[in-house]
């Protein structure tokens, strides 16, 4: 799942003022009929040459302002060119590229639905992937139903453990009862049937902040065991030793054990892992005594944490922000 | 999470249990209605402390929100990152509340 594309600039503009019909720079005395299948591929090698020199142009730009406008002119010219195109495959990357990459513009707030819709008519999972590819699965959590039963229909599909990531990640932050349900099956799935797959190393840190720990840690234990790859099987257990450390004083051990094998380890986790031993060493793990707190209230008034001594206290580091 | 929160506060009222916040807002004023609007009835820490110190530092918070359960015996019981799901964080409190009632 990557789109490389970033990047423009001077040949850009000829470029994709050639894809629409009619407009043909090149070929000005030409009429636009031509035969749809070369047209098809004519109109595929010039985006991803409009892709390049886009690129090109963006790792030339100096400034922000500068690169930020040549997003908004290319999300522009990706709609244009959609919207001329509304049946060639191209049409979706195009705005798939718009609203993955120039968010917050017009272009993209405009090419969003239209995607929506060619999205929910693909049914070739590999098409669906190349469209879903680029994009940021949160602003799409809508579509992660529809995508989710297409896939669930060709389980054997050489994209289907891609796409089923991108559903998990597209519903990693519910939004509704029924995306929450939709992530917790997907994982479910992914990790009943496809354990071994590279796909997964995105599991971890995910699993490692799961609203439900005890879910989190029956799927990082398994991910540990079964996931051949060696650096999943390091994020697997670091994630499971962050779980650990924090469910009660009982696991304590296992957790230091397990963050102890990953700091020994090269890797950024290490540093992590040793931070996070520091913790498990430190005076406020679990199965340690509070240590105090003195302060003041919202009011400003002073006020300590021993003045609750006795009870069961929920101490909630939050904000309205 | 605040209106589940202040569900368990009005249901555990009576028990040998309290919320406390350690909060980070940085505006009072904006501070002041929210608290109002949203009615958060339970006391909190500023997270800045007039010497200038975080307490959220100290307690190696390493993202908003997190959360400490801490026993009527006054030891760290449990962490969370992030907030818990309503059901888990409310099994986890009541174990701990009953805890102390049978003391």
């Amino acid at each position: 799942m990557k789109r490389i594309i970033f990047g423009v600039a001077a040949g850009l503009t000829l470029g994709l003022v050639m894809l629409v019909p009619g407009v043909r720079a090149d070929e000005p005395g030409k009429p636009a009929k031509a035969d749809p299948a070369k047209e098809l591929v004519a109109i595929r090698s010039e985006w991803l040459k409009a892709q390049g020199e886009f690129s090109k142009a963006l790792g030339a730009a100096t400034t922000n302002e500068e690169r930020q406008q040549l997003r908004r002119e290319f999300a522009d010219r990706c709609l244009k060119l959609a919207e001329a195109n509304p049946d060639n495959p191209v049409a979706v990357e195009a705005l798939a590229w718009a609203v993955g990459n120039a968010r917050g513009t017009a272009a993209a707030q405009k090419a969003q639905p239209l995607l929506k819709e060619k999205i929910a008519a693909i049914t070739d999972l590999e098409q669906l992937h190349k469209a879903l590819g680029g994009l940021p699965g949160s602003a799409f959590g809508d579509l992660a139903p529809t995508v989710a039963a297409k896939v669930k229909k060709n389980l054997e599909h050489l994209k289907a453990v891609p796409l089923l990531v991108w559903v998990a990640s597209a519903t990693l932050y519910g939004g509704s009862p029924e995306l929450a349900r939709l992530y917790n099956d997907t994982v479910d799935l992914l990790m009943e049937r496809f354990a071994e797959r590279r796909e997964l190393a995105v599991l971890p840190n995910w699993l490692a902040r799961d609203d439900n720990p005890e879910w989190a840690e029956k799927h990082l234990r398994r991910l540990s065991e079964k996931n051949p790859a060696a650096d999943v099987q390091t994020m697997a257990r670091y994630s499971l030793g962050t779980l650990l450390k924090n469910k009660d004083e009982a696991s304590q051990q296992e957790a230091e054990k397990l963050l102890q094998s990953v700091a020994a380890e090269p890797g950024r986790l290490a540093e992590q892992a040793k931070r996070d031993l520091e913790d498990i060493r430190g005076p406020r793990a679990l199965g340690k005594p509070a240590p105090e707190i003195n302060g003041d209230d919202l009011d400003g008034k002073a006020f300590n944490l021993s003045d609750y001594k006795g009870k069961v206290v929920l101490l909630d580091f939050w904000g309205f922000w | 999470m605040i209106p589940h929160e202040r569900s368990l506060v009005n249901r555990l009222s009576g028990k040998p249990f309290v919320l406390i916040g350690v909060n980070s807002d940085k505006e009072p004023e904006q501070l002041k209605k929210d608290l109002k609007d949203n009615q958060v009835t339970w006391r909190s820490f500023q997270n800045q402390r007039k010497d200038g110190t975080p307490i959220a530092d100290e307690w190696s918070v390493q993202g908003w929100p997190t959360l400490y359960l801490i026993g009527h015996d006054g030891k760290i019981k449990k962490k969370w990152l992030g907030s818990p799901r309503p059901e888990v964080l409310d099994r986890e409190v009541e174990k701990l509340v009953q805890a102390a009632n049978g003391k």
